[in-house]
């Protein structure tokens, strides 16, 4: 068991009280994983609705005779974000396997039958927590739904090399456009990092963008209104802005 | 006003008392659609979950979508968009049978009733989470199947 103020951040628990808050808090179970550590598999019997506190989970889909590493990712899951909800919902099994993503990563479960429990004597948090847990599946069906019309499910990592010469040549704006374009919508397969100079300081700022199973391009000389070009046509759409690359 | 007979067999309704399907009946209206004829459109302002009480209903995506096409049958609900936060239906919906007779519930009536009555809108709630769980797992089954084949090329 552990303190209820994280739990009270996952989003399937908005709009409950402290109070309703503090009785779930006496079923919550903490675990750590590093990267690559399996929570669950798929086909495994789902007896726990899961939620992240730290780092980040994917879940995916496991290839017969490949590591976990190879495993194929559908969705990733931020702190906040719940998962696992086939808990609620028969044949109760679950149809991804889960694993933490991130070098490290703290997840909170809570058993189903613990849950229920409370639901069925406050009826109220019951109807909260159903109401998010189906807005939140909804989420995910769209952005499934959806995700085929991108970049066909291919997780996306955005560097932008932010060393004192690329903040000197405006690195500073380049990351808060993306931040921007971030914000705009959920998009779990997309990742920014900052990193240090990549010895081209003459085209700073450069941005890299990495497609999954994709060769990495790196931009050069990018501001606020080329990185969201870059961001809208190459890692929306998957069409590089040749003008911009760093030969 | 809609039979509670009908309105029990409702999937997100069953093992409700009369008492809750007389107050859930007070929502809904029921409505008869010829083959053919469109019941609301992708991208609508989702104000209402829809049952089948007769027939059939075609559900049809955007072409690029993963899954581009389903049928709902009698008991079945759609239109589940409308009691979430962004309510826009995702799907257009069509009559797929000769005649279909569908059940009209209204999304803003059936809150209300969430809120003065929470063991209902959690019942109500639960069954719709297995509603939209189910529809997940399918649209699920059908990117998996097909990243799986993209795979399978790449080899």
């Amino acid at each position: 068991m552990t303190g209820t103020d994280e739990t009270m951040k996952a989003d399937v628990f908005e709009g409950l009280s402290e109070g309703q808050i503090a009785s779930l808090g006496q079923g919550v179970e903490e675990l750590r994983g590093v990267k690559g550590r399996r929570l669950f598999k798929e086909g495994e019997k789902a007896g726990h609705l899961w939620i992240v506190k730290e780092g980040q989970v994917d879940l995916g889909f496991e290839l017969p005779g490949r590591t976990a590493s190879e495993v194929h990712t559908l969705i990733a899951v931020p702190a906040g974000k719940a998962f696992g909800w086939a808990c609620f919902v028969p044949p109760y099994k679950h149809l991804l396997s889960a694993y933490c993503s991130s070098d490290a990563c703290t997840v909170f479960r809570l058993e189903k039958e613990f849950l229920l429990g409370c639901f069925d004597k406050d009826p109220a948090m019951g109807y909260r927590v159903m109401a998010n847990l189906a807005g939140l599946v909804g989420e995910r069906f769209n952005w499934l739904q959806g995700s085929t019309k991108v970049v066909p499910y291919a997780r996306v990592k955005i560097t932008v090399h932010m060393a004192t010469c690329g903040i000197a040549a405006g690195a500073r704006e380049v990351v808060n456009a993306l931040v921007d374009e971030l914000s705009k919508e959920d998009r779990p397969h997309i990742m920014m990092h900052t990193s240090g100079c990549i010895g081209k300081c003459k085209t700073e700022p450069n941005v890299t963008v990495q497609i999954e199973g994709e060769e990495p391009v790196i931009y050069q000389k990018m501001n606020g209104e080329k990185v969201r070009k870059v961001f809208t046509e190459h890692v929306l759409k998957g069409v590089v802005q040749s003008e911009w690359v760093l030969v | 006003m809609v039979n509670l007979d009908t309105l029990e067999k409702v999937e997100v309704f069953k093992d409700l008392d009369d008492r809750r399907l007389s107050a859930v009946a007070e929502c809904c209206a029921e409505v008869v659609f010829q083959r053919g004829e469109g019941i609301f459109k992708a991208g609508e302002i989702a104000r209402h979950l829809w049952a089948v009480a007769e027939g059939k209903v075609k559900l049809e995506a955007e072409p690029a979508s993963a899954l581009k096409e389903t049928e709902v049958s009698e008991t079945q609900v759609f239109g589940w968009p409308c009691l979430l936060t962004a309510p826009t239906y995702r799907f257009t919906a069509s009559c797929a049978a000769r005649s279909a007779k569908v059940i009209r519930i209204d999304a803003a009536c059936l809150r209300e009733l969430f809120e003065k009555d929470p063991e209902l809108g959690y019942r109500v709630m639960s069954g719709l989470l297995c509603v939209i769980g189910n529809r997940f797992q399918q649209l699920q089954e059908e990117v998996v199947k097909r990243r799986g084949q993209d795979m399978m090329n790449q080899w």
